[in-house]
């Protein structure tokens, strides 16, 4: 395990800097949100670094942040929130990294928790066959390269039209699931051919559905203005990206980006960083391709959305509608976005990078569905399989300090050979069956490396961005079945 | 000499590749990647592939042959089971691959890479033997 290499200043009991010297390059200076506690951790391994690192990349405003979910990634930090301004800054295509737009979307239901576990093996069973996932899965919608530029334009409401899901659906989704300005011919024929039959399929590794039940309720107005009306209400979770067709777009831009560093005389720490000005020619395309393939994402989402009621109605011989599985929302954690905010007391227009973090806007955000605007909208933090998720709220706090940023999820802790190490000999599915958690996955192999001793407990990382003001926490969900791919 | 090893990283997988050649290096490294995704002993030879890959320079072109195998699986189901390394120079490579569809009623299915990296990348030959260090995103 490598020594931590950066000094830290603490500056609260939950804010610790990276000065501006710390590393040869920096412009601004980095900030950890986390506690004393979760500090030790993130020092174990290389993100602190990663963190000083992103401090080097032109047009930086402010600060280089992380939240207290950040582990040692590939180019950014994951749980990065790195903000540039638009004239000079940069947008780095590996700092955004290869999963575009991977998000997280929360499904209510009018069931209880008693009511569904007679039918939780049938629907655990269901959902792994009419949600592809796994090495070599195809989707079961095929889509011809005439009709991808479509899905790229308008995300979720290319599904919606389609049939895959309700009208009302996309309002509750981040940018109204589709990300303005995407620019489907700046996408290469490859990512283009590997998009084709990837729509509404899972993918693998820490990719999950999870049907679940409301374990406890914080603030009881607020989760009852997001659906959530008491404990043991079922819900249903989905964590995943933009498939091959987002993992190309990344490969592709990495290239034009390291073709272009010497033209534009940028020099950086870690070739994953690769960047090119926001505002040249291959910016604007890359703004464009990534808007493209996250809206590939928002697609991908709807469509198993579809499929996840589809299934419910199979299984419970009940419509969808009479079940509720209402769109609660769906954030990203993968993105550059251009947002409007206020930077030494003016309004300003920046891009802000969020790798491994979540957009939190609090109440009266005008990007906030009519709906949530008086309380926020909510805030998707998934936990690991064994444990818990949660339900938070942005702060006036996040707004101010991290361009409305929040936590990701729990945020590894253990590799995943040690995690490995550790379980040999343990039945992963079997021993959550004993906790009452059912698991269904293509792979075995992967279980261990994403049981919950793989991650930090993530009502540790709640704690502390609750802690620092980031966020608020409005409720925990538990999972009573989980699918893998 | 091991094809590869693995070495630890909190949220992906960082490989170590090796080859008494550079042609046998870039060929482990195919291998790393189809014994990460599936077990290979019930990969087949059935179809045969040849492939091009360039690149700005030696390391980007091991990023590139990774990233061009994940291609072929995702848009042709497609992985080798032998590598035969055709041509090689420091910014492109032809390779020949016989390999089959992956099919998960009879392969053992391991874990889905997203993409070879760049970061921590590095290749290099000390004593003879070449050696690559890469992390891959999972």
């Amino acid at each position: 395990m490598a020594q931590p290499t950066c000094p830290l200043v603490q500056l609260d009991a939950y804010r610790w800097e990276i000065p501006s010297t710390a590393k040869p390059g920096m412009r601004v200076p980095g900030l950890i949100y986390a506690d004393a506690n979760l500090i030790g951790q993130i020092q174990q391994d290389q993100a602190v670094e990663q963190l000083a690192n992103t401090a080097t990349l032109p047009g930086i405003v402010r600060r280089a942040m992380a939240m207290p979910d950040i582990h040692w990634g590939y180019g950014f930090p994951i749980g990065g929130v790195v903000a540039m301004r638009l004239d000079d800054g940069v947008v780095s295509p590996g700092g955004v990294g290869y999963d575009i737009n991977c998000g997280v979307r929360l499904l209510s239901t009018g069931l209880a928790d008693e009511e569904i576990r007679p039918h939780l093996g049938a629907l655990a069973d269901r959902l792994l066959r009419n949600v592809p996932s796994g090495v070599g899965a195809r989707g079961r919608l095929r889509l011809n390269a005439a009709e991808l530029p479509d899905v790229l334009q308008a995300g979720a409401g290319w599904a919606v039209r389609r049939g895959y899901g309700r009208a009302e659906d996309t309002r509750r989704i981040e940018s109204v699931g589709a990300i303005p300005g995407a620019l489907p011919e700046e996408v290469s024929r490859k990512a283009i051919t590997r998009g084709l039959d990837q729509l509404g399929t899972l993918g693998s590794g820490n990719h999950f559905l999870e049907i679940q039940r409301v374990e406890e309720i914080y603030d009881p107005l607020t989760a009852a203005a997001f659906g959530l009306e008491h404990r043991g209400q079922v819900t249903v979770l989905m964590h995943c990206g933009s498939r091959g067709l987002g993992h190309q777009v990344c490969d592709d831009y990495l290239e034009v980006a390291g073709r272009s560093l010497s033209r534009y005389g940028i020099a950086l720490p870690d070739r994953q960083l690769a960047c090119v000005p926001i505002a040249s020619p291959e910016g604007r395309a890359y703004l464009g391709a990534m808007a493209a393939a996250a809206n590939f994402a928002f697609a991908n989402r709807q469509v198993i959305t579809h499929w996840i009621r589809e299934s419910f109605e199979d299984v419970l011989r009940r419509s969808a509608e009479s079940i509720g599985l209402d769109l609660v929302y769906d954030v990203a954690h993968n993105m550059a976005k251009i947002e409007e905010h206020t930077v030494e007391g003016r309004s300003m227009q920046v891009c802000v990078h969020r790798k491994g973090a979540t957009r939190g806007f609090p109440a009266g955000h005008p990007e906030i569905p009519e709906e949530y605007r008086g309380v926020g909208h909510p805030v998707l933090v998934p936990g690991d399989m064994g444990r818990y998720s949660y339900v938070l709220l942005g702060t006036a706090v996040a707004m101010a300090e991290t361009f409305g940023s929040t936590p990701h999820g729990a945020g590894r802790m253990r590799s995943r050979s040690e995690a490995k190490r550790l379980l040999r000999g343990v039945d992963v599915a079997d021993a959550l069956a004993r906790r009452g958690i059912l698991v269904r996955a293509v792979s075995r192999d992967l279980l261990a490396e994403e049981a919950s001793e793989a991650y930090k407990d993530v009502a540790d990382v709640v704690r502390a961005s609750d802690g620092a003001g980031l966020t608020r926490s409005i409720a925990r969900l538990q999972p009573l079945a989980v699918v893998k791919g | 000499m091991r094809r590869y090893e693995t070495f630890d990283h909190t949220a992906d997988i960082g490989l170590v590749i090796r080859g008494q050649t550079l042609e046998e290096l870039f060929a482990n490294a195919a291998w790393a990647l189809v014994d990460l995704t599936i077990d290979p002993a019930g990969l087949e030879e059935k179809i045969r592939k040849t492939v091009t890959v360039a690149a700005a320079d030696r390391e980007a072109l091991l990023v590139a042959w990774l990233n061009q195998l994940l291609y072929l699986l995702d848009t042709d189901g497609f992985l080798p089971r032998g590598v035969r390394i055709a041509n090689l120079s420091d910014t492109a490579l032809t390779a020949e691959l016989t390999g089959e569809t992956v099919d998960p009623n009879r392969h053992t299915l391991r874990r889905m890479v997203k993409a070879a990296t760049y970061h921590g990348l590095s290749l290099s030959r000390t004593n003879g033997l070449w050696e690559a260090r890469m992390i891959l995103d999972l």
